[in-house]
C-alpha cells in the first residue's frame, strides 16, 4: 500500500510541502484537508511522479516509486477543474488510460460504456467536451481516472469549481460510488463537510506540513489543536484560566468535570452549545446578530466592555431572540466544551 | 458606416487593383485582344520552369529550418520561467521587424567577401537559407509559443497519469492542440520566404532568383516586359494556390480548438536537466539571431584604422564610386520624409477602414477586410511592377511624380495597420462608456475620457507600424524610386552593388542606421501594443 516517509518537495528555495509521512491502507479513503496554498495538490502530484521530491520516500507495497516514471505508476488522479482532452470527444477521453495500455478495441469499448455507466453518463460517449456542463465535465473526468483500473485513486478538489447545490448533491454520489468501488482514495479538499464525509482518516495541511492525521468522527470531536479546530470551522476558541475545576473565561466562570491537558490556555466552546439561560453561567453584551434560517447567530462581547466575542447558534424557532445592545446570561452544554493544547 | 469604406476602397482599387489587372491585361492580352502566345513562349522557357521549382523548394525547405529552430525555442519561452526570459521575447522579434536588405546586409557582414567570420558563403543556398531563418524565427516563436503558454500542462501531465510516455503524451494531447498554430506559422514563413526578394538579390547573385526576382530583372534590367507580367502572373496564381490551401489548412486544423483558459504555465526550470535544455537553447537563439546582427555593427565601425565612426562620416561625403547621385546622408532624410507622408497617407485610411472592420460584422465587412489584406498576400514587387505599367495610362502620368513611393509604402503598410487597431478598436468595451455615463460623465466628456485615450493608441500604434514598414520597403520601391531621390534600403542596395571597401563600409553604416531606426519604431510598437489601458 502506500506510504509516505518524510516527503519533501521544494518549488525554488520555497518548501511546498516539508516532512510529510502518511500511509493508505488497502481500500482506505483518506481526505486531505487544507487552505489553498497549504500543499494540497502538491502532495497529488508528488505521488503521481510529476513533482520531484527534494527529500524523503514514496513507497508502494514496499517497493520505492522513485525511479517509476509517472505514466508507468498506475495511478489515477482526477485534476481540480479536469484537464479534459479538448481535442477527444467523452469516449475518446474515457478510452485514453486504455489504449496507453493497449487494450483491445472492443473490450477498450465494453470498460468505457461501463465506466461511463458507472458515473452516470451512459450514452454520453460521442459528446464533444464543450457540449458538456460543469457537473458532468467532473463525471467524464471521474470516469477518465477510473477506466484503466487505477490501484489508487487521487481526486483533487473534485466538487470545487461547481456551485453549490451541485456540490452536496454529487458529494452524496460520490461517497456512494466510493464505498462500491473499495480502491485505495486520496481526496483533497479545502472543505471541511466534504473532508468528513469522504475520508475514513482526515489529515489536515498546514504550510506544507501535515498537522494531524486521525479518523474523521475523532477529528470532529477532539480537534489537536487551535490550527485544526478553527479549519474544521470551529472558530470559538477562547482564551481561559484553569484552577481546580474552575474554567474562568472572559464572560464568566464554568465547572468542568475534565481538566485541561498540560499548559492549556484556550478553550474550544462549539457554538451550538450555548443556550440562553436567565441563571446560566456566563454573562455580556450582545453585539451581533445574523439570522441564518435554521440557527440564528448570536455575537456576545463581555459585560465589561470590549475583547474577544463568543459566538452562539441558537435555533431560530426556539423563544424569543435577543438584539442588539441586549445583556444576555448563557449556559454551557459540557459535551461542547473541549480544551486545546 | 458603410460610407466610411469609401476612401479606403477607392485608395486600394487605384492603387492596387487597376495595378495588378493592368499586369494581367498586359500579360495575357497585350494588344486587348486575348492572345496567349508570348505567356506560352514564356512559361515554356526551362529557365522558368527552374526559377519556379527553386522558389518553391527553397520556400518549403527554408521554412522547415525555421520550425526546427523555432519550436525548441517556442517550448523553452513557453513552458520555462527564467531570468531574462521577457527581455528574449522581445529580442526574438527584433529581425522579423528588420526590412530585408538589413538582414542581406548583415548576412554579408557575416559571411560575405568582407565578413567577420571569414567564411565565404554569399552568393550560396546555405546564405539565404541561413537568412530566410533568422527573419522568420520571431514568427514561429511569437505564434506557436503564444498558444504553447496558453495550453494548460495540466493535460499533458493528466495524459502521462493514464500511462502514456513522455512522447506518446506529447504526440496524443500537445501535439494536436498545437498544430493550427504550427500549420499557421508555418504557412506564413512559407509565403514569405516564396516572395522573398530583398534577400535573394543581395545574398543570392546571379546565381539564384525568385519568380519576385525574376520579375524585377526581367521588368528593370532586361527591359522585357512581357516576360515580367507573364512571371508576375505566375506569381499571382501561386499565391491565390497558397491562400486557398491555407485557409482550408485553418479550416481543419481549427476543428476541437482548445477550451482551457490561459493559465501562466510557465515555472522555473527544475533539475540538471531542464536548465541545460533552457540554457542551450537561450544560448543557441542569442547566438543565431545575434551573430549577423552584431556583426553589421562590427563591420560598420570597421575603418581602414581600426575601429571608429569613419563609414558614418563617409555617409556625409559622397557616394562610393558614383553609386548614388547623391550623398549618402541624403537617402536618410528621403527616407525618414518619406515614411512620414507614407504615415500620413495610411493612418487616416487604415483608421477608417479598422472603425469599419471593427464596428461591422457580416459578409460585406468580410469581404472588405478581405481586399485590403490582398496587398500583403500579393508582394511588394507586383505593386512596384503594377505601378510602372498601369500609372501612365492615368490623366496625370504619377510615374514621375514623388508621391507614388509614399503612396506605394501606405499601400504595403495599409493590412499591417488595418490589423494592428482592429484589435485596440474592438477593445473599447461597451460597458466602459456605460460606466462613465453612470459616473456622470456627459457623452462628449465619455468620448474624451473613454475613447479618445484609446482611439489615440491606436493611432500611435498604427502610425508606428506604417513608419517602420516605409523605413524598410524595398521590392516596390526599387521600381520607382528616382535615381536622385533614393530611400536607405535603396542605397544601401546600390551601395552593396558597387565593389571596394568604401562603398561596402558605407552600405554597412547604413544598414545600421536603418537597423536602429526599425528597431526603435517596433519595438515602441510592441510596448504600446501590449502595455493595456483598459478592456480586453
Amino acid at each position: 500500500m502506500l506510504r509516505l516517509e518524510n516527503v519533501s518537495v521544494a518549488y525554488g528555495a520555497r518548501p511546498a510541502l516539508d516532512g510529510v509521512s502518511l500511509e493508505v491502507g488497502a481500500g482506505e479513503r483518506l481526505a486531505v484537508l487544507g487552505p489553498s496554498g497549504s500543499g494540497k495538490s502538491t502532495l497529488l502530484r508528488a505521488i503521481a511522479g510529476l513533482e520531484p521530491l527534494s527529500g524523503g520516500r514514496i513507497d508502494w507495497d514496499g517497493q520505492n516509486l522513485a525511479g517509476v516514471p509517472v505514466h508507468l505508476r498506475n495511478f489515477g488522479l482526477m485534476f481540480q477543474d479536469y484537464a479534459l482532452f479538448p481535442h477527444r470527444d467523452v469516449a475518446g477521453n474515457v478510452a485514453f488510460g486504455l489504449e496507453t495500455r493497449a487494450a483491445a478495441p472492443a473490450q477498450r469499448r465494453g470498460r468505457v460504456a461501463e465506466v461511463l455507466t458507472l458515473v452516470g453518463l451512459p450514452g454520453y460517449g460521442a459528446r464533444r467536451i464543450d457540449q458538456l456542463s460543469g457537473g458532468e465535465q467532473q463525471r467524464v473526468a471521474l470516469a477518465r481516472a477510473l477506466a484503466p483500473t487505477p490501484r489508487l485513486l487521487m481526486l483533487d478538489e473534485p466538487l470545487g469549481a461547481l456551485d453549490r447545490g451541485l456540490r452536496s448533491r454529487l458529494l452524496d454520489e460520490l461517497t456512494g460510488l466510493f464505498a462500491r468501488l473499495a480502491l485505495p482514495l486520496i481526496y483533497v479538499t479545502h472543505d471541511q463537510e466534504e473532508a468528513l464525509a469522504v475520508g475514513d482518516r482526515v489529515a489536515v495541511l498546514n504550510q506544507g506540513r501535515l498537522e494531524t492525521v486521525m479518523a474523521a468522527r475523532d477529528l470532529w470531536l477532539a480537534p489537536p489543536n487551535e490550527f485544526v479546530a478553527r479549519f474544521l470551522g470551529l472558530t470559538n476558541v477562547v482564551p481561559m484560566e484553569w484552577t481546580d475545576g474552575l474554567l474562568t473565561t472572559p464572560w464568566g466562570s464554568l465547572e468542568t468535570p475534565d481538566s485541561p491537558p498540560g499548559q492549556a490556555t484556550s478553550v474550544l466552546i462549539r457554538p451550538e452549545a450555548l443556550a440562553l439561560d436567565p441563571i446560566g453561567p456566563l454573562a455580556g453584551v450582545v453585539s451581533a446578530v445574523a439570522f441564518r434560517g435554521d440557527t440564528t447567530t448570536v455575537l456576545v462581547r463581555p459585560a465589561n466592555g470590549d475583547g474577544p466575542r463568543l459566538e452562539a447558534r441558537l435555533r431560530s424557532v426556539m423563544g424569543e431572540l435577543p438584539e442588539v445592545g441586549d445583556s444576555v446570561r448563557l449556559n454551557v452544554d459540557q459535551a461542547g466544551v473541549l480544551f486545546l493544547p | 458606416m458603410l460610407a466610411l469604406a469609401a476612401l479606403p476602397l477607392a485608395f486600394v482599387g487605384l492603387f492596387f487593383v487597376f495595378p495588378v489587372a493592368a499586369i494581367l491585361v498586359r500579360g495575357l492580352a497585350p494588344n486587348g485582344v486575348l492572345d496567349l502566345a508570348v505567356p506560352l513562349q514564356v512559361l515554356a522557357r526551362p529557365q522558368t520552369r527552374d526559377i519556379a521549382w527553386f522558389t518553391f523548394w527553397q520556400a518549403a525547405l527554408s521554412t522547415l529550418l525555421t520550425l526546427a529552430v523555432g519550436l525548441p525555442g517556442a517550448y523553452v519561452l513557453a513552458r520555462f520561467n527564467f531570468p531574462g526570459r521577457r527581455l528574449l521575447n522581445a529580442l526574438v522579434l527584433v529581425p522579423f521587424v528588420l526590412p530585408t536588405v538589413v538582414v542581406g546586409s548583415a548576412f554579408l557582414a557575416l559571411i560575405g567577401p568582407n565578413g567577420a567570420l571569414g567564411v565565404r558563403l554569399d552568393h550560396t543556398i546555405w546564405a539565404i537559407l541561413a537568412a530566410h531563418v533568422f527573419y522568420n524565427c520571431g514568427v514561429v516563436l511569437r505564434v506557436v509559443g503564444g498558444v504553447w503558454s496558453q495550453l494548460d500542462p495540466r493535460t499533458e501531465e493528466v495524459a502521462r497519469v493514464l500511462g502514456a510516455s513522455r512522447w506518446r503524451a506529447f504526440r496524443q494531447v500537445t501535439w494536436p492542440l498545437l498544430r493550427p498554430a504550427v500549420v499557421s506559422a508555418a504557412s506564413i514563413v512559407f509565403l514569405f520566404c516564396f516572395t522573398s526578394f530583398g534577400v535573394i538579390l543581395i545574398l543570392g547573385g546571379t546565381a539564384y532568383a525568385t519568380i519576385e526576382v525574376a520579375i524585377y530583372r526581367a521588368a528593370a534590367v532586361l527591359l522585357d516586359l512581357p516576360a515580367a507580367a507573364t512571371l508576375a502572373l505566375v506569381q499571382l496564381v501561386f499565391l491565390a494556390v497558397l491562400l486557398v490551401v491555407y485557409s482550408r489548412l485553418q479550416a481543419r486544423a481549427a476543428v476541437g480548438q482548445r477550451l482551457t483558459g490561459a493559465r501562466v504555465a510557465a515555472r522555473p526550470p527544475r533539475g540538471r536537466n531542464e536548465w541545460a535544455i533552457v540554457g542551450a537553447t537561450v544560448a543557441l537563439l542569442l547566438i543565431f539571431l545575434g551573430l549577423p546582427i552584431a556583426a553589421l555593427v562590427e563591420r560598420a565601425l570597421a575603418g581602414s584604422s581600426g575601429y571608429g565612426l569613419d563609414n558614418f562620416s563617409a555617409l556625409f561625403g559622397e557616394s562610393a564610386r558614383g553609386a548614388l547621385f547623391v550623398a549618402p546622408v541624403e537617402a536618410i532624410s528621403n527616407s525618414l520624409f518619406f515614411a512620414a507622408a507614407a504615415t500620413a497617407i495610411c493612418l487616416p485610411l487604415g483608421l477608417l477602414a479598422a472603425a469599419v472592420i471593427a464596428y461591422r460584422r457580416g459578409a460585406l465587412a468580410t469581404a472588405f477586410d478581405a481586399l485590403l489584406m490582398l496587398p500583403l498576400g500579393t508582394s511588394a514587387v507586383i505593386v512596384g511592377f503594377g505601378f510602372l505599367v498601369s500609372l501612365g495610362q492615368l490623366p496625370i502620368d504619377l510615374r514621375t511624380s514623388v508621391v507614388l513611393i509614399p503612396i506605394a509604402h501606405a499601400l504595403v503598410a495599409l493590412p499591417f495597420v488595418v490589423r494592428a487597431t482592429v484589435p485596440l478598436l474592438r477593445s473599447i468595451d461597451r460597458r466602459l462608456r456605460e460606466a462613465a455615463a453612470v459616473l456622470g460623465a456627459s457623452p462628449a466628456r465619455t468620448w474624451r475620457m473613454v475613447d479618445l485615450p484609446m482611439v489615440g493608441r491606436a493611432l500611435l500604434v498604427g502610425g508606428s507600424f506604417a513608419f517602420a514598414v516605409s523605413l524598410g520597403e524595398f521590392g516596390a520601391t526599387l521600381f520607382i524610386a528616382r535615381p536622385s531621390a533614393p530611400t536607405m534600403p535603396i542605397a544601401i542596395f546600390r551601395l552593396l552593388s558597387q565593389p571596394g571597401t568604401l562603398a561596402f563600409g558605407q552600405a554597412m553604416a547604413m544598414a545600421t542606421v536603418l537597423m536602429a531606426v526599425t528597431a526603435i519604431a517596433a519595438l515602441a510598437f510592441d510596448r504600446l501594443r501590449t502595455t493595456s489601458v483598459g478592456g480586453t
